[in-house]
């Protein structure tokens, strides 16, 4: 097995074999394969989980036909493995995978999943090199040191960073033979040590997907229409990264990205829109409920989806599942045409123009509602939220209708994005200790209402299915298994309320949201 | 991890070159694979162009004075490491009846390897000795290699009853047809015959090959270097074999 501890060099100029014998010998027996020409993509998840999760995956594609190879390092275990491919007929010019279409079955499936989950690979950094492999051989003919020099070719970087990578790749059991040979290497005057591979080499070859910007640092002072207008260009940023994504239908979740991006821009116009000029400010809450509403149904059907798929929360036996699933994949597919001709639209277009517009930035303004410093504005925009939070939530029974809830939820979300917004000015353990009570309320609420909401659909697609010939009945009674197990979810959920939203409301967390002041006096205690 | 055990209480019926062929095939399909060669002989290691030698002895590798990980070599294939034989293996069923629980002993010297390979291959001596119940222990399939021979059936019987006397889990146990010469009418009906007692034997069948054969001289696995001779195409069969079995 090769040791993800490879050691590198670079240089500017060409290393050719007759150079290394040159370098190496006497003493040691070299084997070269022919030179070929292969392409190395390196594939991460839009949101770069693998990276996150310290895994490298490569897929390297020869130019004469064979087995495209994946190469996986695992930065944390300090291991490297490899597995043939299944890219499709265009590697090189793919733009995603599915994991599972990509590797097939096995042990890298398994180590990937996890943290793969249900998103895509992209291709994030390619290069194309011609590549050299020299074994260095012993007296048996077996190999103790691996030996990779690739000359990357085409016009990917400028001339004065390096073309040529030197690999040496231990082989466990026979470090010693690898650590002389490096030694001899360090000698070359033209190799220069490196480590990182390609990617780090040569920065320029990241490429898709496009990263959202962080934005200047929050400050207290800043003036409240600054801040807002900042939140809302990240918000843009990770909506226009994310719309390539749900009209290529990479993964489900570009199209939940995008929905939380202009959900959360809705919030921020309603909650803090005051700052703006509501000649800006209403036209665009109008354009993000209609871009809002275009999303729901197709990402509705995908939430069932994932619901009957298999390990999906549903839990449904796969003989059930199996007439269920083409069902909801035409309506989804019946729905995506939809959104993706609204992606397309001419509204759309205006729409985005006009949320670029308001978040475009501006000097300050020196008066008015938007001159308000932040670290004055967000403690008491929090505290009323939370008010208004706690009101909705209060006199609700338990025999109280479930719309009660519904409101409660909506008002919960609209301080969560508010804790959100404000995060980098608000850290500390009264803002800790909100956003935790509040994250163990939101899911008892959000238990309640999508168990709900999902019972509702389960009946309507039931009524539906009855309806349609093609559907069969083994897939209706499905759908009444599954109705069951909500039912008790929902029901358990409900059973919790009452505690999750008893610490939500004493007074100890009112006095940590009365203490969420940045840069100003602390609030009097919410009522 | 996977442990997978080529035994057989006969010797001469294909053991190291199912394993080593079963190894390659795992590597080659991603699968992080250690053969461990427990013959003395060596003749996986050989194959493979590893030096026959364990630092320390048999001993010091069972009374866990040196860690297994350490003895392992890289071989020249992706994904594919050995545990080198060394002479001192004809010795393992001493040093291990000198350890404390001697059968379990194995299986908890492989076990630390479970977090860098996914599959071990093990090429056993041939016996029916405290070296095998260690291997049974350890071993989660047990791939046993018959030769169409009147004693084979008799062998696997015995090889059975050994099985079941382990404490559970045992191992599956998979047979399968080698060394197969089709142009011989004994071995014919013998393979049929076999293949009518025995439901659960592979449907793999390894030819007596000059492709096998070639295995020494040029100390490489068949699939490797005559990769469309029936005896590659056998060992990946079987290799398909092993993997649905650990499905189920």
């Amino acid at each position: 097995m090769r040791d993800a501890r490879d050691l590198e060099f670079v240089s500017r100029g060409p290393v050719g074999l007759e150079r290394l014998r040159e370098a190496l010998e006497p003493g040691v027996r070299l084997a070269a394969s022919p030179e070929h020409a292969v392409t190395h993509q390196w594939l991460d998840t839009f949101d770069r989980r693998l990276r996150r999760a310290g895994l490298s995956l490569e897929l390297a594609t020869e130019a004469d036909p064979g087995q495209p190879t994946l190469l996986l390092e695992d930065r944390g275990a300090l291991s490297a493995w490899s597995a043939p491919a299944r890219p499709g007929d265009r590697a090189a010019g793919r733009r995603a995978w599915r994991l599972e279409e990509l590797v097939g079955a096995g042990p890298m499936l398994r180590r990937l999943a996890p943290a793969v989950g249900i998103r895509a690979l992209l291709p994030v950094a390619e290069v194309s090199t011609r590549t050299l492999e020299v074994r260095v051989l012993d007296a048996q003919d077996k190999t103790t040191v691996r030996l990779v020099v690739e000359e990357r070719v085409g016009p990917v970087a400028p001339d004065e960073l390096p073309r040529v990578r030197v690999v040496v790749g231990p082989l466990t059991g026979y470090r010693r033979h690898s650590d002389r040979l490096v030694a001899r290497l360090r000698r070359l005057a033209e190799l220069e040590p490196f480590s990182g591979g390609w990617p780090a080499l040569l920065p320029s070859l990241a490429k898709t997907p496009a990263e959202v910007p962080a934005g200047p640092r929050l400050t207290p002072g800043l003036e409240s229409a600054q801040v807002v207008r900042q939140i809302l260009a990240r918000l843009l940023a990770a909506a226009v990264a994310n719309a390539p994504g749900v009209v290529a239908d990479w993964d489900t979740e570009f199209l939940h990205d995008l929905r939380v991006s202009v959900r959360r821009a809705r919030s921020a116009l309603k909650l803090l829109g005051d700052c703006l000029d509501s000649r800006e400010a209403s036209p665009l809450a109008a354009d993000l409920k209609w871009m809002g509403d275009l999303t729901t149904p197709t990402r509705d059907l995908d939430v069932h989806l994932l619901a009957v798929s298999a390990g999906g929360e549903w839990h449904l036996d796969p003989l059930l599942a199996a007439p269920l699933v083409p069902y909801l994949q035409a309506r989804r597919a019946a729905a995506r045409r939809q959104l993706v001709r609204g992606l397309r639209s001419a509204r759309w277009n205006r729409a985005q123009r006009r949320w670029e517009e308001i978040a475009r930035p501006r000097p300050p303004a020196g008066g008015g509602p938007g001159a308000v410093p932040i670290g004055e504005l967000a403690g008491t925009r929090i505290a009323l939220a939370y008010r208004r939070a706690r009101r909705a939530g209060i006199h609700i029974e338990d025999d109280s209708p479930p719309e009660m809830l519904h409101t409660l939820r909506k008002r919960c979300k609209e301080l969560r994005y508010l804790l959100e917004f404000f995060a980098p000015l608000l850290e500390g353990p009264p803002f800790l200790g909100l956003l935790s009570q509040l994250r163990a309320l939101q899911d008892c609420l959000g238990e309640f209402q999508d168990t709900q909401v999902q019972a509702a659909t389960l009946r309507e697609l039931a009524a539906e299915m009855l309806a349609d010939p093609t559907a069969g009945a083994e897939a209706v009674m499905g759908l009444g298994t599954v109705d069951q197990t909500l039912a008790e979810r929902r029901r358990r959920a409900r059973a919790e309320f009452a505690s999750r939203f008893h610490d939500f409301a004493r007074p100890r967390t009112r006095r940590a949201v009365a203490a969420l002041q940045p840069g100003g006096r602390p609030a009097p205690m919410p009522t | 991890m996977r442990v997978v055990a080529a035994y057989n209480i006969k010797g001469g019926v294909g053991k190291t070159s199912a394993a080593v062929n079963l190894a390659f095939l795992g590597a080659r399909d991603g699968y992080r694979t250690l053969i461990w060669d427990l013959d003395p002989q060596g003749g996986a290691t050989f194959l493979f162009r590893v030096r026959p030698r364990v630092k320390g002895g048999v001993r010091t590798l069972v009374r866990r004075r040196s860690r297994l990980a350490a003895q392992v070599k890289s071989t020249d294939f992706d994904n594919l490491d050995l545990l080198p034989a060394d002479f001192s293996y004809r010795n393992l069923d001493l040093a291990l009846d000198q350890a404390r629980r001697p059968t379990r002993r194995l299986a908890e010297l492989v076990a630390p390897l479970s977090d860098h390979y996914d599959l071990l291959i093990m090429d056993c001596p041939p016996s029916a000795s405290l070296v095998s119940e260690g291997v049974l222990r350890a071993a989660d399939t047990l791939l046993v290699p018959l030769v169409p021979a009147t004693l084979s059936l008799r062998t696997l019987d015995q090889l059975t009853h050994f099985v079941g006397q382990v404490k559970p889990p045992r191992p599956r146990v998979l047979p399968f047809l080698s060394m197969v010469d089709r142009r011989r009418r004994l071995h014919r009906d013998l393979a049929a015959q076999l293949r009518g007692q025995l439901p659960h034997l592979a449907r793999a069948e390894v030819p007596a090959s000059s492709a096998v054969e070639q295995m020494g001289p040029r100390r490489a696995p068949v699939v490797t270097f005559a990769p469309r001779a029936p005896a590659a195409v056998a060992y990946r069969d079987l290799w398909q074999q092993v993997l649905e079995l650990g499905e189920r």
